[in-house]
């Protein structure tokens, strides 16, 4: 179990940042609504013996697969949302209607997690070839898992560090906490949580590049190293 | 006298560094943090179990002891002592009985850590799926959400305790979709299932005929049971699908299907595109319509439209003669969501659509995905070498990364690219040179041009940078030529502090077979490396090496 633990270690490459950060929202989550969920599975860094390396999960070969889970996921959500819609369900109580998001975002979750961990054996099982790894790790260092001085991982409480304490960054760290906490409550998060977290965390490291004279260098590379773990930790299946 | 007193002083700092570092282990050591767990103050029983937790495998002798915390007060302390005891893993297999108890707990959060821990310890297929089924009717969704992930894994093992499962209301929902995921393999559920479909619930029946459309021609007996539901606007649009995936229509039904076509539901639309398209791959002129209707779909404003569209696409019959052309018109000034939409159905097409991938490369935003999908077809991806070539100079790092990494994944027949790649080695200060050289490896003997680059880059301070390029000159080879060159570099790779480097080293001595023979002794030592996979390719390397 261990292992598989330590298998669904995840960071979005860069080739997700590349390809799916843009102006309309990591994954086009357009108006809000339905994020982008791509039939291909995203390219993932996956940790099989505790040794972080990039590797690729799924692609062409498997996206067919994951194509018609996914339409089933689309049909269900159709339904899903005719019944929300439905006079019915218009008549709930609040505590009705709240059981029935939680259901949902239950099953979102679910089905996110087990396309992550799916993904993450079949990296395992092929992963790319060592120097590949190598050769992707030169480019921005081996990612790593927030530590237990960082993140509580029983209740997925951050231990911020004090420069990302300021007032500044107030917004991107309460969005964050909320979602570290969902993490913490299931296992996974999906990938529009995912999305939120390099967004905020995006926005927390510009506004550390802006003050990058006003904090000691020590401090400055590890706030950076923090906000890349936390990135990191985000896009991780921990069961 | 100031000799003495130096001396003296220095003793007395040599032993408060002692005493410092001796009470840090002492602190720091499982027996140590035992007795800690008895401590009245709160705080630091949590603090203790927080560290016993870190020990991992190593804190196996705390087992019992944290057993016992189990049973305490707080719930903060209750769900450290179970994550601690997951943290250990199957030498906890004592607290299991314990541990099954606290799936009662009121506190959620403890209930949490309790299925966690079971699962981590992994009792055995036995305990842990009647567990796991019972847990679909918690209500918390973190604790059931774990329970459905371990009986999936669990997969055809679990569908009896699953249609168990089916008849109990709370669990039933969760059921259908661990069996939608199961797919055939549970095709036992299918009569439970149908069952379902007379449920006054309609999520229920709705996810009911999923997990039967994931049964595909084993449902087949349902499929009437399924068309019935066409009428219903809650079920409506999983019927039609599964209708499609059991790739059965019952007699009679075909019309409401085609009139659901034009109607308002854009997404019914597709669903019934889809299923008539599946249904009959003969009608060519219907799956050029239904194509057609998808890439219009991909640019719905409704987000569901597009990706159900996309995910159609992706799943339908290939006919890339049909699809491509029709994809490519769509992509016409297409905007940044259409275009990752388009990209997953193309996917899904491999070499066919290494033509209008090349085109998409054009779509800056998306680069990045494209490249990634044309890097995964590999070989018959090898018309797409002068767009990449182009790339590898791209003033953006990760575009130039992936472009190498997508050649190297085309291999022998990217030897179009060497003279880009040895440009951009040349001019790289950067670390992208790494995956040039990975890329030049790949390519083989075709990129011999690029030895003498490569050669340089052997001294280079970076020694990571150093081992890709000897392991590069060994692929382009011959070994004979190149040993004497690499062997200083791939010896001293395999004291490296990365074990992926090690692990590169070994392989690279291993394929220089026989003339790698100095390196034996380094070898030997390897294969007692700490790290399994390091191991393995240094016993593969000795193999080679001696002939064995």
């Amino acid at each position: 179990m261990n292992r598989i633990w330590t298998t669904m270690l995840y960071l979005l490459c860069p080739v997700l940042t590349l390809a799916q950060s843009g102006p309309s929202g990591a994954f086009g989550s357009d108006n809000g609504q339905q994020p982008y969920q791509p039939a291909v599975p995203a390219p993932t860094i996956v940790s099989p013996y505790g040794s972080p390396y990039y590797g690729y999960s799924g692609g062409a070969s498997t996206a067919a697969g994951s194509a018609m889970n996914g339409m089933a996921n689309m049909m269900s959500a159709a339904g899903q949302r005719n019944l929300s819609n439905s006079a019915a369900v218009m008549n709930l109580t609040q505590a009705q209607r709240s059981y029935i998001e939680n259901r949902n975002m239950a099953t979102n979750t679910y089905f996110q997690m087990r396309a992550t961990n799916k993904a993450a054996r079949a990296a395992e099982r092929t992963p790319p070839p060592t120097m590949e790894q190598l050769a992707r790790i030169a480019k921005d260092g081996a990612p790593k898992l927030m530590s237990h001085s960082e993140m509580d991982h029983v209740n997925g409480r951050l231990k911020w560090p004090s420069a990302l304490q300021q007032p500044d960054f107030e917004p991107q760290r309460r969005e964050i906490d909320q979602l570290f906490e969902k993490l913490a409550k299931y296992g996974a998060l999906d990938y529009a949580d995912q999305t939120k977290v390099r967004h905020a965390v995006n926005e927390m490291s510009s506004k550390l590049k802006e003050q990058i004279r006003d904090i000691p260098p020590q401090d400055y590379v590890a706030c950076r190293n923090f906000l890349r773990s936390t990135l990191y930790t985000a896009t991780k299946t921990d069961l | 006298m100031n000799t003495k007193t130096s001396i003296l002083r220095g003793a007395l700092c040599g032993l408060l560094a002692w005493i410092a570092v001796a009470a840090q282990a002492g602190e720091d050591s499982v027996a140590k943090l035992v007795g800690k767990l008895q401590s009245a103050d709160k705080s630091a029983r949590l603090q203790a179990l927080d560290a016993l937790g870190q020990h991992g495998e190593a804190a196996a002798e705390a087992v019992a002891p944290l057993k016992e915390m189990l049973q305490d007060a707080s719930g903060d302390v209750r769900a450290r002592a179970a994550h601690a005891l997951g943290a250990i893993g199957p030498a906890a297999k004592p607290a299991v009985a314990a541990l099954i108890e606290l799936l009662k707990d009121p506190d959620e959060m403890v209930r949490r850590q309790a299925v966690k821990a079971v699962l981590r310890i992994s009792p055995g297929p036995r305990v842990a799926i009647p567990l796991c089924v019972k847990l679909l009717e918690d209500a918390d969704a973190g604790v059931r959400v774990r329970g459905l992930h371990a009986i999936a894994e669990a997969g055809a093992e679990a569908v009896p305790g699953l249609i168990q499962a089916l008849k109990n209301d709370n669990a039933a929902y969760w059921a259908c979709l661990v069996l939608r995921e199961i797919g055939p393999p549970a095709k036992d559920a299918v009569p439970a299932l149908t069952k379902l479909l007379g449920d006054s619930r309609p999520e229920i029946r709705r996810e009911a005929i999923l997990a039967l459309a994931s049964m595909e021609e084993s449902a087949a007996p349902a499929a009437a049971q399924i068309a019935a539901a066409l009428d219903d606007e809650l079920t409506c649009h999983a019927a039609t699908y599964a209708l499609g995936r059991i790739g059965r229509i019952p007699p009679g039904i075909e019309p409401a299907i085609r009139a659901n076509i034009n109607g308002n539901d854009k997404l019914l639309s597709i669903a019934s595109l889809w299923t008539l398209a599946r249904v009959h791959p003969e009608n060519k002129q219907h799956y050029r319509t239904a194509v057609a209707q998808f890439v219009e779909g991909l640019k719905d404003a409704d987000p569901l439209v597009r990706t159900a569209a996309a995910h159609a696409l992706a799943t339908l019959p290939p006919a890339p003669e049909i699809t491509i052309p029709l994809i490519e018109a769509g992509l016409r000034d297409a905007d940044e969501t259409t275009v990752r939409h388009a990209l997953d159905a193309l996917a899904t097409m491999g070499p066919a659509a290494v033509p209008s991938l090349i085109e998409a490369l054009k779509h800056e935003k998306t680069r990045g995905h494209v490249i990634y999908i044309i890097g995964r077809i590999g070989a018959d991806a090898a018309p797409a070498v002068p767009a990449l070539t182009k790339l590898v100079a791209d003033k953006d790092e990760h575009v130039a990364l992936e472009a190498a990494v997508a050649l190297a994944q085309i291999g022998p027949a990217a030897k179009d690219a060497v003279p880009a790649l040895i440009e951009a080695l040349h001019k790289s200060e950067n670390s992208t040179s790494h995956a040039f050289a990975y890329a030049l490896g790949m390519i083989g003997p075709d990129a011999a041009a690029a030895k003498p680059a490569l050669s340089d880059l052997l001294k280079n301070s970076d020694r990571k940078l150093a081992l890709v390029s000897a392991w590069a000159l060994v692929r382009i080879g011959p070994a004979t030529e190149v040993a004497e060159l690499t062997l200083p570099v791939l010896t001293a790779g395999l004291a490296s502090d990365s074990p992926l480097a090690r692990r590169g080293a070994a392989e690279a001595l291993g394929r220089l077979g026989p003339a790698a023979a100095a390196a034996l002794d380094d070898l030997d030592k390897a294969t007692n490396d700490r790290d399994r996979d390091v191991r393995r390719a240094a016993e593969e390397a000795v193999k080679v090496i001696r002939g064995s």
